[in-house]
């Protein structure tokens, strides 16, 4: 089995690393990242340059990220099914279960390198402005820089993960859908819907949705100076990714697996 | 020899309509099948629960004694699918197409012998998207070929494609089978090619099997139908139509097609020889598949006229 699903990864990433989107998405998180800076001067304090990063981040990841992934998820169960290349796939020696466990990692990779992208992009933008110091105030370092920096690395996995459940879910539409567009447009607009309606209904933090600013919220508050409470919201934003990507794999998967692909 | 491929009440449900009924067929090792029936008849969903794409509402389906559904990942070697729509990625080379279902195959397989067997190795570099669509059909073909499987099921293989590019199709199919002895289980319209090549055909209607027959046994020749090859066609066939024991008699450009009440052509020959005629040739009609698969449906479908209302 391990060796089956070792192939369809690769297949699939042979595939990905040939789609368009992908470097698209690669691009426009970079050029997101830097375009934030406009905002910032980047010349004045370090702490400036980290609060850069601590506002760039979300803006990139939690727009064209999550949007890029959206759109990656939707084609490789609904996108294949449309152009009938998804026939092709289970046909051949590979179990309906590793084919949807592979591609569930490729969306885990290329979230990865989505955040990865970000936060590289963002560092780099950051030092073209003066030293990563730390955050000085004062004359005293309240943090040093290699703290700042283990911290955003720390940051980075903290939005991998509600990131990756997007993605997930996004996946498991894909997998009830004939067409890309629509599972896209499904996710979106379901994505939509809970914006609207999480805080009025108080049920913000049951939704992953609102984990993807929490890490943002510690760093920017570490930029001023201030270490907040982190574990508590990160523990409950994990539980509740973790939740949603458990009923979202299983759902996909089950429908993978007992789904007819017609000819 | 047990069978092949043998289905066991085999039955789909697609909501409450009913793709395939209780079908029970066998196919037997290096034998060629034709699935014969009207659209909407079930032959695709026969092909496609065999491939392992749709699951069995009822009964069971085996391919070397495995089941289809249960063995999919121990089967997918020795089976082969080739179906009416292309499943290539066309933003791919016809190459990387062929490297992404080797990969999946699991077996060191060449890309460049499947391509070889097709005629394609000279696009190998050319992205599917540019292909015609008889060109797709036949990387398809060698994307199906690429395991050199023991089973090839085909679903409309040759349809949207033109005369010659199907024509090729089929010699490569005949090719295949006679070289390779590969077992063929082949639905398609295209009669004339399943009469060609097929041992056997099997006639489906409203999802259920009606017949299985031998093709050579439906290919005899009528004796109670000829064409005459005369001087004189008209005269001819006025004459012959006064005769108690012709049906009917009509004349075509040097020619009389000629009905006869019984098997009677000897009797013909010697009233035409009697009365003058110069024969050049009597043919005798050739029965085919087409008319065979006609009148079944026609049959099966007067039979069961509330059917005919749930399709409509």
């Amino acid at each position: 089995m391990t060796r089956r699903f070792w192939s369809a990864l690769e297949v699939e990433l042979y595939k990905a690393v040939r789609q368009r989107l992908v470097w698209l998405g690669v691009m426009l998180c970079a050029l997101l990242t830097t375009a934030v800076s406009l905002r910032f001067d980047l010349t004045a304090a370090a702490s400036s340059r980290y609060l850069y990063i601590a506002h760039a981040a979300p803006a990139t990841l939690n727009v064209i990220g999550v949007m890029l992934l959206v759109l990656f998820a939707a084609t490789l169960v609904a996108g294949e099914t449309a152009n009938g290349t998804l026939r092709g796939l289970v046909l051949r020696r590979v179990n309906r279960l590793e084919l949807f466990m592979a591609k569930w990692a490729a969306i885990a990779l290329f979230s990865l390198v989505l955040v990865a992208v970000t936060l590289f992009s963002g560092w780099m933008v950051a030092m073209s402005g003066g030293p990563m110091t730390g955050v000085i105030y004062g004359g005293d370092v309240v943090f040093t820089g290699d703290r700042m920096l283990k911290v955003l690395l720390i940051c980075g996995v903290s939005a991998w993960v509600p990131l990756f459940t997007a993605g997930t879910l996004a996946l498991a539409v894909s997998c009830f859908s004939r067409s890309a567009l629509g599972a896209a447009a499904t996710v979106l607009g379901v994505w939509a819907a809970i914006e609207a309606l999480k805080y009025p209904l108080r049920l913000e933090s049951y939704v992953f949705t609102t984990y993807l600013e929490t890490p943002w919220v510690y760093y920017a508050e570490l930029c001023d100076g201030f270490a907040g409470p982190w574990m508590r919201p990160m523990i409950i934003g994990g539980i509740i990714c973790g939740c949603t990507i458990a009923v979202s794999a299983a759902a996909g998967a089950w429908r993978m697996v007992y789904r007819d692909v017609t000819l | 020899m047990p069978p092949c491929i043998k289905t066991k009440d085999l039955t789909k449900r697609f909501g409450r309509r009913a793709a395939l009924r209780h079908v029970n067929i066998e196919v037997n090792p290096g034998e060629i099948m034709g699935l014969l029936g009207p659209n909407g008849a079930g032959k695709s969903t026969l092909i496609g629960l065999l491939a392992g794409l749709l699951r069995p509402t009822e009964g069971s389906a085996t391919i070397f004694g495995q089941d289809v559904t249960r063995r999919h990942t121990a089967l997918a070697k020795r089976v082969g699918v080739l179906v009416e729509r292309p499943q290539v990625y066309r933003n791919l080379t016809v190459e990387q197409n062929l490297w992404i279902h080797a990969r999946l195959s699991q077996t060191q397989v060449s890309t460049g012998r499947a391509l070889d067997l097709v005629q394609l190795a000279h696009l190998a570099r050319t992205p599917a998207g540019r292909l015609s669509h008889g060109t797709l059909q036949r990387l398809c073909l060698a994307l199906a070929m690429l395991t050199e499987p023991e089973v090839l099921l085909l679903d409309e293989p040759a349809t949207a494609m033109d005369v010659e590019a199907a024509e090729d199709l089929f010699r490569l199919l005949r090719r295949l089978s006679d070289e390779s002895r590969v077992t063929i289980l082949i639905a398609s319209h295209q009669m004339e090619h399943i009469e060609q090549m097929t041992d056997r055909v099997a006639i489906l209607n409203r999802g259920e099997l009606l017949r299985v027959e031998e093709t050579d046994a439906l290919l005899t020749y009528d004796k109670s139908r000829a064409t005459v090859l005369l001087d004189g066609a008209e005269n001819a066939a006025r004459k012959l139509s006064e005769q108690k024991w012709v049906r009917s008699a009509e004349a075509r450009k040097g020619r009389v097609d000629v009905v006869l009440d019984g098997e009677s052509i000897h009797q013909l020959n010697q009233f035409l020889t009697q009365a003058g005629y110069q024969i050049s040739g009597i043919v005798p009609r050739r029965r085919s598949i087409r008319e065979y698969f006609l009148r079944v449906v026609e049959e099966d479908t007067a039979a069961h006229p509330e059917d005919k209302d749930d399709e409509s």
